[in-house]
């Protein structure tokens, strides 16, 4: 009986190795060696289309395509907040203008001469608290600001820098619900905080000064140089820390324009950097090194010192230092950004608009960036790789596993069969047509008569056990005598049964039982020692 | 037998496989349990730290996950950041279940009042089972204290406590001090301070002599309510009896007497904000609040005008009352940490741990105004750090800080669902009836004398005051 399973197998490669594969290999191996053959060959095959369809070659391509759909998602996403953030920049600027000139003509003064009267400024600031607080909740800004074109206080020594301003911060740009805004005020006449228990920020300044935060400036210049409509003359600044404070935002600036003409301030939206990274941050599952950025992009450079960051920081090259970041062509279709000195980041990026085409800012160029650095992505594709490369030796020994099994299952029966033809019993079935056909042919081949070369040769050589057989003829019951000389007189155990009307299967343990007695194996030595008795004259 | 023995042979087989078979494809799809730096655990986080504060957090946490984080597998990610009573709103509506109510974050700055209200619904960690004993033992023990809740475990993580002191603008304090005699000694007591607040409305009021009555504020509080908590505990008694409030006593009376007077004189100032805004536009002198609002003082003042005047403050211990006890109050919440994965939950006491570690609790105080938690931080780094801090009302709120650490015993509120709208209501309450009974003064004024209209306008205001009170 052979032994089961894989240890079995293994077993039995053994022993053919031990004995130089002199006796060939057993069933049971060939069979298991075949089942592994062929199902090696299947995952050969698999393999194989695995590897022309670019599987293994290409794990750098399968990202390509879904950071390729998430920046596209991203970019959209950003292209229609600050589309939004501009419209709405630009039809907040239509209204301070037009409210602001009429609060002014009828306080007796008006917009070219607005620096005249600066005690009405605070007023001013404060009669349109409520458009902008009304504005900022409406908007997807963190922030709103009206700043005019003079001073509360033009006599001191840096009041030419100095702007009269009502900047307000909304703390949680990101939370939607019931709650009114959080607001803080940033720059502004703290009696108007106070009027409306607005609490201050720490870095609160009563105005703006325009020497350090020179883009509201030059919006107003650029309004008064082209006369294009306001929708045409809004800007965004690159992203930048205002005076005193700590946090980088980006600035939709769009200026206030009387009906005569006059420029005499701007108004806007704020995008801080926590409401870009709470907006934007990419939230591809498994991707944890990824970082979106919305940067000023110049020929093959993005200018990091203006961008904005989303995402994992500490994967980013937020620190100030890191000026720009150099683009030229990567591996797997992505692009790869590179500083001097610095780690290197692999992604995609894709140009966003932000002004209309004929804008006057329209040459200014931005992109939304998806990157991780190098390391970072290297991880992904190995990690894949490797998983694979586990798949398939789990594969693999599912394979072995199996061909031990089935061979053992398979060859069972047929080593069963074989040890039964050692030891004739004509009533039991293997169950394999094949096998049990073959038992019963040799069975047959049995009942013929032996040559009588053989016969003479036979009696020459076992004359001692036919006195012993003859002897053991008196052991025989009356019963199995019967069928012994019937068998004499040289009839088949079929006929035998007929004339003694008995089974066959009754005949079968005769013959048993007389096989035993007369120290018999098989109905062949049996007609033998019969042939003999005949010869001889005993029958 | 045979049979038995070898089913059993065969299920052995059986199971063998099965077990090659799933430690292959564990092994291919790589979750392994805990934490792994090829696949980092992203942990959200909400503070109420703003402006300079926030930069700071940002810088941290920026270090952390450059460093730990990046090591262990661990990105913090700050999603939210709103004002203090802005973001235990938004915990209340999450422990609330409210319709709207935010998701929960990984990590939270939290008070203990909001910790109550969240560990109830099962949705916040104990914290002390990923810290050794000897790891805890370094932490000032009343700030653990304060931490833990009903069931004795630690949910509330001593990060941002502080305590609070006296912010007084030096600069224009001198001039007064100068023109009245009245020295920085006598505001270590809290009638010290109402006496300085009513003659230096007095005397700024006599400054414009063609206009009477337009003296300036000397004094801010910002929480009456912890006055009120803080002075009781001076005199020995407690202002909560369980979760109601002990005000028909003397000692609450002196209170009272001590803030209400120089209220309705005009001496403090009744803001309901942070006192600090005063402080910047030179409306007060003096104003007491927590020490974490001293980024919000800064080195100069601005005037209606927009002219500006550089000052200098100082930091003085928390006044007492005359003859009472020197008790400060110990105020400022910790982290929290939301029940999550047990990898999460780990992740977060991870950086908990190393956030407070000594190193960068310094830095975290340096900064900010905050309280070291550690006992290692305040004998071992305070003194370099005050002599090394560039901003100098940081290190003078540092050596203050030091004083009251070692002088003080610290209060610690009670802990019940109410609290925070009992707190609230307090101080509603109290700058409702003073300001209107100084309005009810200012007109008095015109038929009376000071004293006259003071008595007139006072009347009845404390047991109004009382009656109001839950």
């Amino acid at each position: 009986m052979p032994k089961r399973g894989f240890i079995g197998t293994l077993g039995l490669y053994r022993e053919v190795i031990h004995r130089g594969g002199q006796n060939g290999l057993p069933m049971r191996l060939r069979l298991f060696l075949f089942l592994i053959l062929f199902l090696n060959t299947i995952m050969l095959g698999v393999l194989l289309i695995l590897f022309s369809s670019g599987v293994f070659k290409t794990g750098l391509l399968e990202h390509r395509p879904v950071l390729g759909s998430e920046l596209t998602h991203i970019a959209q996403d950003i292209y229609k907040s600050f589309g939004t953030v501009s419209v709405q920049a630009t039809d907040l600027a239509k209204e301070l203008s037009s409210e602001l000139e009429r609060n002014l003509k009828e306080r007796g003064g008006s917009a070219a001469s607005l620096q005249e009267y600066p005690d009405l400024l605070e007023c001013l600031l404060e009669d349109e608290l409520g458009r902008l607080t009304g504005a900022l909740e409406k908007s997807d800004a963190s922030g709103v600001f009206l700043m005019l074109d003079a001073t509360v206080n033009p006599a001191l020594p840096d009041g030419s820098d100095s702007r009269a301003c009502l900047y307000l911060k909304n703390m949680e740009p990101n939370i939607v619900n019931g709650m009114a805004a959080n607001l803080r005020l940033g720059f502004g006449p703290t009696a108007i905080a106070r009027n409306h228990e607005i609490q201050l920020l720490p870095q609160w300044q009563m105005e703006m000064d325009v020497g350090e935060a020179s883009g509201f400036t030059e919006v107003m210049a650029a309004a008064r140089e082209q006369k294009l409509p306001l929708s045409r003359l809004y800007r965004w600044s690159e992203a930048m820390v205002l005076p005193g404070g700590s946090e980088r935002i980006m600035l939709c600036t769009v200026p206030l324009i009387a009906s005569d003409g006059t420029v005499f301030g701007v108004c806007g939206f704020e995008v801080s950097e926590m409401l870009f990274k709470l907006s934007y941050a990419p939230e591809l599952e498994g991707y944890d090194h990824l970082l979106c950025l919305l940067s000023p992009l110049e020929e093959n450079t993005l200018r990091l010192s203006g961008a904005l960051f989303a995402g994992n920081f500490a994967a980013g090259p937020a620190a100030p230092e890191h000026t720009q970041i150099d683009i030229s062509s990567g591996s797997g279709g992505f692009y790869s950004y590179r500083q001097p000195e610095k780690e290197s980041y692999a992604g995609l990026h894709e140009t966003v608009s932000l002004y209309p085409v004929d804008s006057a800012y329209g040459d200014e160029r931005w992109a939304v960036a998806l990157m991780m650095p190098d390391e970072g992505l290297h991880t992904l594709i190995s990690a894949r790789s490797r998983s694979l490369i586990f798949g398939l030796l789990a594969l693999m020994l599912i394979n072995i596993c199996l061909a031990s099994f089935i061979s053992h299952r398979y060859i069972r029966p047929v080593a069963a069969a074989l040890e039964r033809l050692k030891k004739p019993d004509p009533a039991a079935k293997t169950k394999i047509p094949e096998i049990d056909d073959l038992i019963e042919f040799l069975a047959a081949q049995d009942e013929l008569p032996v040559p009588g070369e053989k016969k003479e040769l036979l009696m020459q050589e076992h004359s001692a056990l036919y006195q012993e057989f003859i002897k053991n003829i008196k052991s025989l019951s009356t019963a199995e005598k019967s069928v012994f000389d019937l068998y004499v007189q040289g009839h088949t155990a079929k006929e035998i049964a007929g004339i003694l009307c008995l089974s066959i299967n009754t005949i079968k343990t005769h013959n048993r039982r007389i096989y035993m007695k007369l120290n018999v194996t098989s109905r062949k030595e049996l007609m033998v020692y019969i042939q003999m008795m005949e010869e001889v004259g005993c029958g | 037998m045979r049979e038995g023995i070898g089913g059993l042979i065969k299920k052995k087989y059986i199971a063998l496989a099965a077990l090659l078979l799933l430690s292959a494809l564990l092994a291919a799809c790589g979750k392994e349990a805990g934490l792994n730096p090829k696949r980092p655990v992203t942990l959200t986080l909400w503070h109420n730290f703003g402006g300079q504060m926030q930069a700071t957090m940002d810088e941290q946490i920026e270090s952390f996950n450059a460093t730990v984080g990046k090591e262990k597998g661990i990105i913090v990610s700050v999603t939210s950041i709103s004002g203090s009573a802005a973001l235990q709103e938004k915990l209340t509506m999450i422990a609330a279940g409210d319709p709207g109510a935010p998701e929960m974050p990984d990590i939270t700055t939290c008070y203990p009042a909001t910790a109550v209200l969240l560990a109830d619904k099962g949705l916040l960690a104990p914290i002390d089972g990923y810290f050794t004993d000897e790891e805890l033992s370094d932490y000032l023990p009343r700030f653990l204290e304060e931490g833990k809740l009903a069931d004795g475990k630690l949910y509330v993580f001593p990060f941002a406590k502080s305590t609070e002191v006296l912010f007084l603008n030096q600069t224009l304090f001198e001039k007064f001090s100068a023109a009245t005699g009245v020295t920085a000694d006598s505001l270590s007591t809290l009638e010290g301070i109402a006496d300085a607040a009513i003659k230096y409305y007095r005397w700024t009021d006599e400054e414009t002599p063609d206009t009477p009555n337009d003296g300036k504020a000397f004094f801010a509080v910002d929480s009456f309510f912890n006055l009120a908590q803080v002075g009781m505990e001076q005199m020995g008694v407690s202002l909560f009896q369980g979760e109601e409030l002990r005000l028909d006593t003397p000692e609450f009376g002196r209170i009272w007497d001590a803030v209400f007077e120089p209220a309705v004189k005009g001496g403090y100032a009744l803001y309901d904000g942070y006192s600090s805004d005063l402080s910047k536009t030179g409306d007060i002198l003096c104003s007491m609040g927590s020490t974490a609002g001293i980024l919000f003082y800064g080195d100069e003042i601005t005037y209606p005008n927009n002219t500006k005047e550089r000052v200098e403050y100082a930091v003085l211990p928390y006044p007492i009352f005359e003859g009472g006890e020197k008790v400060a109050i110990q105020r400022g919440g910790g982290l929290a940490v939301a029940k999550s994965t047990p990898e999460k939950e780990e992740a977060a006491a991870l950086f908990l741990k190393w956030f407070t570690a000594p190193e960068q609790n310094m830095r975290f105080v340096a900064s900010t105004g905050y309280l070291p938690v550690t006992g290692q931080a305040f004998t071992n780094h305070m003194e370099r750090e005050i002599a090394e801090n560039i901003n100098s009302n940081i290190q003078k709120l540092l050596r203050t800080a030091t004083v009251v650490h070692g002088e003080y015993d610290f209060y610690i509120p009670p802990v019940f669902d109410r609290f925070n709208i009992v707190g609230s209501d307090f101080k509603a309450d109290f700058l409702a009836i003073a300001q209107g009974r100084r309005e009810q003064y200012m007109e008095n004024l015109n038929t009376m004398d000071s004293e006259a209209a003071y008595e007139e306008a006072a009347r009845g205001a404390i047991e109004e005051f009382i009656a109001r009170q839950p």
